[in-house]
């Protein structure tokens, strides 16, 4: 191989190297236990009706189980929160915002009001996941409370 | 002239770039690059998913894999003198932990000029070929699906117009090509049990290069493609802006002309090895693809 070809290799050597992938690779969350609250904080609310929200998994969901999580409302006192269920309709959504889509639909039981178990859990791939609990008034969404989680 | 028919026949047989997510994805369409009156392409690819990258770029793992194969069919005719017109039929089969969803993906139907001829086959000057395409959403989208894995998205969802130039050049033994499309995605209203309002999508683009080395009926080749789309804004029961997507298909190829009509050609492709991915998957894929032509 002449200089010149020799030359002409190392360049297209270091080019392809140069534009090789980096992996960081995240410590994963999946399968663990993702963004697990307690219930009885605040730091979530549906601030139409003054009601904290919060929730703790039952069962973890995952990419490859189902899971569930109870799902508190609550109105704040001066000793704590007092359970109390919202007068607009329960909503909750799981959507993955980066790639503009959701996963099946999940089901709401009232264990008693202020009180919701919230099954068939499941996100179909990792990512960042937000937990959308919504108030709907008729077809109108009234309140909204976020939760961002990464799987 | 052999090795001119070699390069032409092979330069622009793209290796099947697999779904980032979830389902199928925009392509260049199937175009006739050397001096064919027409052209049939059937391509079978299989591909790994089992890493995801977030949209900070850091990468996960999968701890459950999935597996897709493509069926494609291709076929790509010249109407006049130096126009074209093409379309690509993909059936998507993917599976997940035993669940397997298959149907068809996203239609896409072309147009193709040869804006830079080579009648003279000038040693530098390349051909040069300008493209239209329009992707039609046959197939479900990951916003529509409904089951367990999501494994029923086999496309995009959205209707999308696209653009571009293909330029090939083949010098002594060795072939080049370089690609760049541009293609709009439409907005559209949805009203499935999982999202009620409207989807956003935007710009997306691919820029591919790739080289190949001729030698008697083989020809060695190699291709870069970096693709890019922008985010999906969502506005219904849910409002978010997204996230761009971003990565990057390399792709090894051997293809072997069997006769002057009939060629096959092996790939492997991978979108871990290069560039800095944005949220999406990571596939792996091998491909076979059997190419017809018939000369003018």
């Amino acid at each position: 191989m002449s200089g010149k070809n020799n030359l002409r290799f190392l360049i297209l050597t270091a080019a392809l190297l140069a534009g090789c992938a980096k992996p960081n690779y995240a410590d994963s969350k999946g399968g663990g236990e993702p963004n697990t609250q307690a219930l009885g904080s605040c730091e979530l609310k549906f601030e139409s009706e003054n009601l904290c929200v919060s929730w703790a998994w039952e069962n973890v969901a995952s990419t490859t189980q189902y899971g569930s999580f109870l799902l508190q409302t609550a109105f704040p006192q001066n000793q704590g929160l007092m359970l109390r269920a919202p007068a607009a309709e329960l909503k909750v959504l799981l959507w993955m915002p980066s790639m503009g889509h959701g996963s099946i639909p999940v089901q709401i039981e009232m264990v008693t009001p202020g009180l919701y178990r919230i099954k068939n859990v499941f996100f179909i791939m990792p990512g960042e996941w937000d937990l959308h609990f919504q108030l709907w008034n008729g077809g109108t969404k009234v309140d909204e409370a976020t939760q961002r989680m990464i799987l | 002239m052999k090795l001119l028919i070699l390069g032409a026949f092979f330069m622009f047989s793209r290796a099947a770039m697999a779904a980032p997510c979830c389902g199928g994805n925009f392509a260049i369409p199937s175009l006739i690059a050397g001096d064919e009156k027409a052209q049939f392409t059937t391509s079978l690819a299989t591909s790994q998913t089992d890493r995801d990258v977030l949209p900070n770029g850091e990468w996960v793992h999968r701890t459950q894999g999935e597996t897709t194969q493509t069926l494609k069919i291709e076929a790509a005719h010249i109407f006049a003198d130096r126009w074209q017109a093409n379309a690509a039929i993909p059936v998507l089969a993917r599976e997940r932990a035993g669940a397997r969803s298959t149907g068809l993906a996203d239609l896409q139907v072309g147009l193709g000029y040869e804006a830079l001829p080579d009648w003279d086959y000038n040693p530098y000057r390349p051909k040069g070929i300008v493209f239209t395409s329009l992707t039609v959403p046959t197939g479900k989208s990951s916003f529509e699906a409904e089951d367990t894995f999501g494994l029923e998205a086999r496309g995009q969802g959205f209707w999308a117009l696209g653009a571009g130039l293909l330029l090939t050049k083949t010098i002594r033994l060795w072939d080049f090509n370089a690609s760049l499309e541009a293609h709009r995605s439409f907005e559209k209203q949805v009203s499935a049990s999982g999202f009620d309002g409207t989807l956003s999508p935007g710009w997306g683009g691919t820029a591919t290069l790739g080289a190949g080395f001729n030698q008697n009926d083989l020809r060695l080749g190699m291709s870069i493609a970096q693709s890019y789309e922008d985010p999906i804004e969502s506005r219904g029961t849910v409002t978010s802006d997204g996230s761009l997507k971003r990565f990057v298909t390399a792709s090894l190829m051997a293809s072997y002309l069997v006769s002057d009509e009939w060629a096959v050609t092996g790939s492997y492709s991978d979108q871990s090895w290069f560039g800095s991915p944005v949220n999406t998957s990571l596939n792996q894929s091998l491909t076979v693809l059997l190419q017809r032509r018939w000369a003018r």
